[in-house]
């Protein structure tokens, strides 16, 4: 009877390996599906911010760990039965529960690199096709698999229910974590039980695990093998050292990488932009960055309008690119350099070039000297439609000294 | 020998186990709260229930309610089993009891208002600071009281770790909690900027140490070889991992605080000492597994044995994964970031969390003579509470994660990728839903035990008096022949308590000592001046408000830290800091470059509504800060204490430090005047500003001399 359930439970084993096994095909096949269609030139992190995508992955991790305690639980279940049974027909359950758990590992693998050479396009909430499908693949595979696992597990325990008389039976050779910890055996615990009883808690004298003792070692060499490399060999760069030598790093890439591009834009050499493509992104930069103090149309707020003609530093394409680059600190205008590269601010302020006479409502009054592009005279320049010059109010502030007239 | 009858008490105990419950509750209700603030921030609505406020509430709600409660439910129903005698005293344990309830309900009653002392996990005041160190004493002699009447000749190594809590915790809270009262409500810590951090992380990882970790360790070794019924796996394991442990832990503290400004010198220190802790963390979570050996079926079966398996391992997890987020590098990864957050929560909801629980399901039942309500509740707490803990930590190591990598990427063009910060916090918001998730599921569990136990304390009668019987201890004529070197020390309470207290000064004492006298540790910067009085003000209500709870003022020496916010921060910019704010978590940016990076006026308008300024922030609403008025009329004391503790104001200075502060506060109206927003000199907001605008300006100040120079 005992070996029936057992034979039974074995064959049940085998199949659910060899479907799990071609579960793990299909499942690298996608992965490598998935690494197909990876273009190179997306940007792979961005897919981690996608909500969808980190919801699903977690599902996945959250099942992986079920997957993994689960197959914690059928080694031990199978391992007993084994013990139970004492005869090394059933070792095939627990060669299959163990194959299970490596090919658990390989999964997880594979399951990383779905994730990490997938891309994202404009689908599923922003997540591609082929990666949501691969994910709710692998979301129900990750199901099938706990269900076998939780019925193999079934399976077991009730053929160990009849059994629990035989568990009394001694074992000869000590469990692989006794060999571990070095503890003595259950069965002959009595001989280190101390004479200590506090309140019914007795007290055993088991050894010290080596694994422990030596780890403890270790990691004393370890702390002396530190402060040495750091401290008293001074080998180790201390945390100047090291930031000294990180940003001499990154000033060198980036010089490299300045001299091998068009980004080498400076004040000098800043030119007005006027390709549509590029000041429709200098727009999005300019409301992400600017909007705070200048207002979204750059009808100003905190900061200066930029829709008149009339400019504190100046109002030339070089003036702004500088007045962006290094900011005016004193007066509450930060530099930008930091955080913008040269091309970007040169964009930008070709943008807020276009500003020019958009007359937005609630537009601040101006401040600064009225400025008049290079070549123009003042009297055309107040002619001209486009550039609608709203008289400043103000008594304070100078009108019309032409910075660059002839 | 003859045999003395006495009694347990009981009462004790369950006052302990209600309040514990009681309070769990609220800790945890604050703690979703605040959760889910950073997912809508309109729930910041009142003062009084903004993040800043009600996050300290929440920490201090769970270590020092919860937590604590539970510890001396614990505590008072196995010592005196261990000792086989009454608690000393039923009057100080009656003093015990009401003094900690009161101390709590003084928490609750202050931090909402704004009144702390600006220091994490020892925000309140200083007479609750006294009070906590009063009746703290009346536990230690309740406890000593009970050892020296004791029936049993030696101390269980529950107890050791008991006497090793009394003693540290002491110590702890004594020397963190110096400060200079200026008022019934408000002082100023004695240290300042390097120094007071050194002292409050020493403090706050050993309040982890020594309050949230070996009581436990006490009440693991009582309550798992009681309710599995097994003998302890290992009497030389508890001895070596106790003295280890407590020798060690106390040193690990400036782990907090690396990249920062504190010597290299001490936080290798800290590094190293946190490495060598792993062994001793280990040892108590091996003795506690290895003592189920054999019992492994009952763990199956009893709820009480899977809460507390569940409890040890969290407890063997986060011990090691403390040690890894020592080491540098992967430290400038999780520091400031939510995986600190996931850690100490691994830590809180699964070691205290579910060894509180599985004690109460075991203790209840017991003291009250009856069974447990329901074993089908407790088993879907159990789930319930280990999928909320899931739930809750994977998410937050995904935001840290996350968040880490959006801080360091940079560019090719050597820019960073997401210059702005707010993009990095808006990004975790599903992770924080999540989050709430988990919280919200761990809770749900916890409400199922409250109706548990509460049906079983219906059930049952309360056994108030316990009665037990035990020889009397004669005098002792000496150890017998072989036995335990060890077995010395356990005999003697006093020496006990004597040789652990020098064990755990040791290691603080050696990494104080020479921060606080060795000049060159913190060397000094000319052009870093005291506060003016306006600035004082407005960095008292940066405090009031919990700021240091999202902003740090710490810029690390990385590179991406300094390209965000600027030059790296120097020991020497904080010697007037009393108490200092760099803070542990950036939910915000960091702080400590602020001045002049914006105009006052856009101050003014991101205090009123965050939004304005940087939309799609996450930052509570500060309108109150416009209207109410600032009180000047402290200045003069404030500045006086500040005197006290060696900042050079001139003499006298605080008789005229009004003038100076509203002259400020004039150029601070008119600035906002010149951008149209009309407001009076006299309100907090300007105060505010005052103090924003002069964070990290000292050092830029002194760079524009050395460059006029060249």
């Amino acid at each position: 009877m005992k070996k029936n359930i057992i034979n039974k439970f074995q064959n049940y084993r085998i199949k659910s390996a060899k479907f799990i096994l071609t579960g793990l095909a299909l499942l690298s096949s996608f992965s490598l599906f998935a690494q197909n269609t990876a273009s190179k030139e997306a940007d792979v992190l961005s897919v981690f911010f996608n909500p969808l995508f980190d919801v699903l992955l977690i599902l996945i991790v959250l099942l992986l760990i079920i997957i993994s305690v689960l197959g914690g639980v059928l080694v031990s279940v199978a391992e007993s039965a084994k013990d139970k049974k004492k005869s090394n027909k059933n070792g095939g359950a627990v060669i299959g529960a163990i194959a299970l758990v490596a090919f658990l590992s390989i999964t997880k693998g594979s399951f990383a690199q779905a994730v990490t050479n997938t891309v994202t396009s404009n689908n599923n909430m922003g997540l591609s096709n082929d990666l949501f499908y691969v994910l709710v693949f692998l979301i129900g595979l990750e199901l099938l698999i706990i269900l076998v696992l939780i019925n193999s597990i079934k399976l077991l325990v009730k053929t160990d229910k009849p059994e629990a008389e035989f568990i009394a039976v001694k074992k000869d050779e000590p469990s692989l974590l006794e060999r571990l910890n070095a503890s003595v055996p259950l069965e002959k615990e009595a001989d280190i039980l101390m004479d200590h009883n506090y309140d019914g808690i007795r007290e055993l004298d088991n050894d010290l695990p080596p694994w422990w003792k030596y780890g403890f070692y270790l990691t004393i060499v370890l702390a002396v093998l530190y402060l040495g490399y750091y401290h008293i060999f001074a080998t180790g760069d201390l945390q100047e050292g090291e930031y000294t030598k990180s940003i001499k790093i990154a000033h060198e890439m980036q010089e490299l990488f300045q001299k091998n591009s068009a980004n080498n834009v400076t004040e000098s050499n800043a030119k007005m932009i006027t390709d549509k493509h590029e000041l429709m992104e200098a727009e999005k930069a300019f409301v992400e960055n600017c909007f705070a103090c200048h207002g979204k149309l750059g009808e100003g707020g905190v900061g200066p309008n930029l829709t008149d003609n009339y400019w504190i530093h100046g109002g030339s394409i070089k003036d702004i690119f500088k007045t962006i680059k290094y900011g005016w600190p004193d007066k509450g205008m930060k530099s930008w350099q930091a955080d913008l590269s040269p091309l970007k601010i040169n964009e930008i302020a070709s943008y807020i070039k276009t500003l020019a006479g958009t007359n937005p409502p609630n537009g601040k009054a101006p401040q600064g000297d009225l400025y008049v592009e290079e070549g123009v005279m003042l009297s055309d320049s107040l002619k001209r439609d486009s550039m609608q010059v709203v008289l400043p109010k103000v008594d304070s502030i100078k009108v019309g000294k032409l910075k660059n007239g002839k | 020998m003859e045999v003395e009858k006495f009694s347990y008490d009981n009462k004790i105990v369950k006052q302990f186990a209600f309040a514990t419950i009681l309070w769990g509750v609220v800790g945890m209700l604050v703690g979703l709260y605040v959760s889910l603030q950073l997912i809508f921030p309109t729930l910041n609505a009142l003062p009084q229930t903004s993040f800043g406020r009600l996050r300290p509430l929440h920490t201090n709600a769970v270590i020092f309610a919860f937590v604590g409660n539970a510890l001396f439910m614990g505590v008072y129903y196995s010592l005196q089993r261990l000792c086989k005698a009454r608690m000393f005293s039923d009057k100080l344990s009656k003093i015990h009891f009401w003094g900690w309830q009161l101390i709590i309900v003084a928490a609750a009653l202050t931090l909402p208002f704004g009144f702390t002392t600006g220091k994490e996990y020892a925000e309140l005041e200083w007479p609750i600071d006294i009070a906590i160190a009063l009746i703290w004493v009346v536990f230690g002699w309740n406890m000593f009281g009970t050892i020296l009447k004791r029936r049993e000749r030696h101390l269980y190594v529950a107890i050791w770790f008991y006497i090793a809590t009394f003693v540290t915790v002491a110590v702890l809270h004594i020397v963190n909690s110096f400060e200079l009262p200026v008022s019934i409500l408000k002082s100023y810590s004695w240290y300042a900027g390097v120094q007071d951090a050194l002292v409050q992380w020493w403090y706050g990882h050993n309040a982890v140490a020594f309050f949230l970790t070996t009581p436990f360790l006490g009440l693991m070794y009582y309550f798992i070889p009681k309710a599995a019924d097994r003998p302890v796996y290992s009497y030389r394991l508890s001895i070596i991992h106790f003295w280890a442990l407590i020798f060690l832990y106390i040193w690990a503290g400036p782990h907090h605080l690396l990249y920062t400004a504190l010597p290299d010198w001490a936080q290798s220190l800290g590094t190293v000492f946190s490495v060598m802790l792993i062994a001793p963390s280990w040892g108590g979570m091996i003795n506690g597994l290895l003592t189920l050996r054999g019992a492994w079926d009952k763990v199956r079966e009893s709820v009480v044995l899977k809460f507390m398996v569940v409890a040890v391992t969290a407890y063997g997890m986060a011990t090691f994964e403390g040690p890894m987020l020592s080491f540098k590098k992967v430290n400038s990864i999780a520091h400031f970031t939510d995986w600190i957050i996931a850690h100490v929560h691994v830590g809180a909801l699964g070691w205290n969390g579910f060894l509180i629980f599985g004690i109460l399901y075991w203790l209840i039942p017991k003291i009250f003579r009856t069974n447990l309500y329901s074993v089908k509740l407790a088993n879907w707490h159990f789930w319930l509470g280990s999928l909320g803990i899931l739930f809750y930590a994977i998410p937050m190591y995904w935001a840290g994660f996350t968040q880490y990598l959006m801080w360091q990427e940079f560019t090719a063009e050597g820019f960073l990728k997401y210059p702005n910060f707010l993009e990095t916090v808006t990004q975790l918001r599903p992770m924080y839903i999540m989050r709430s998730l988990g919280g919200t599921m761990y809770l749900v569990g916890y409400i199922f035990m409250t109706y548990n136990l509460i049906k079983t304390v219906k059930a049952g009668s309360l056994l108030e008096n316990e009665d037990a019987e035990a020889p009397g201890l004669v005098k002792f004529e000496g150890g017998h022949e072989g036995e335990h070197w060890h077995r010395w020390i356990e005999r003697r309470p006093i020496q006990f308590m004597l040789i652990s207290l020098v064990v755990i000064l040791i290691g603080g004492i050696i990494e104080m000592v020479p921060t606080f006298l060795v000049k060159s540790n913190i060397p000094t910067i000319a052009s870093v001046k005291p506060y003016t009085p306006l600035e004082l003000q407005g960095r008292d209500i940066y405090l009031r408000e919990g700021c240091y709870t999202c902003h740090s003022q710490m810029v690390r020496p990385l590179r991406f830290d300094t390209e965000r916010y600027g030059e790296y921060s120097k020991a020497g910019e904080f010697v007037y800091d009393h108490p200092f704010q760099w803070g542990s978590k950036r939910t915000g940016p960091d702080l400590a470059r602020e001045g002049g990076k914006y105009p006052d006026s856009w101050h003014y308008n991101h205090m009123m509504d965050p939004t304005t300024m940087s939309p799609g922030s996450i930052m509570p609403t500060y309108p109150f800060l416009l209207d109410d008025a600032l009180d000047t009329a402290s200045t003069p004391a404030k500045i006086r204490a500040m005197i006290k503790l060696g900042v050079p104001y001139p003499a006298g200075y605080d008789k005229i430090a009004n003038r100076d502060l509203i002259e400020q506060a004039n150029s601070i109206t008119r600035s906002l005047m010149s951008d149209k927003i009309e407001t009076k000199n006299d309100r907090e907001i300007i105060a505010v500003i005052a103090y924003l605008q002069r964070l990290g300006k000292d050092i830029k100040a002194s760079h524009k001399e050395v460059s006029t120079k060249k």
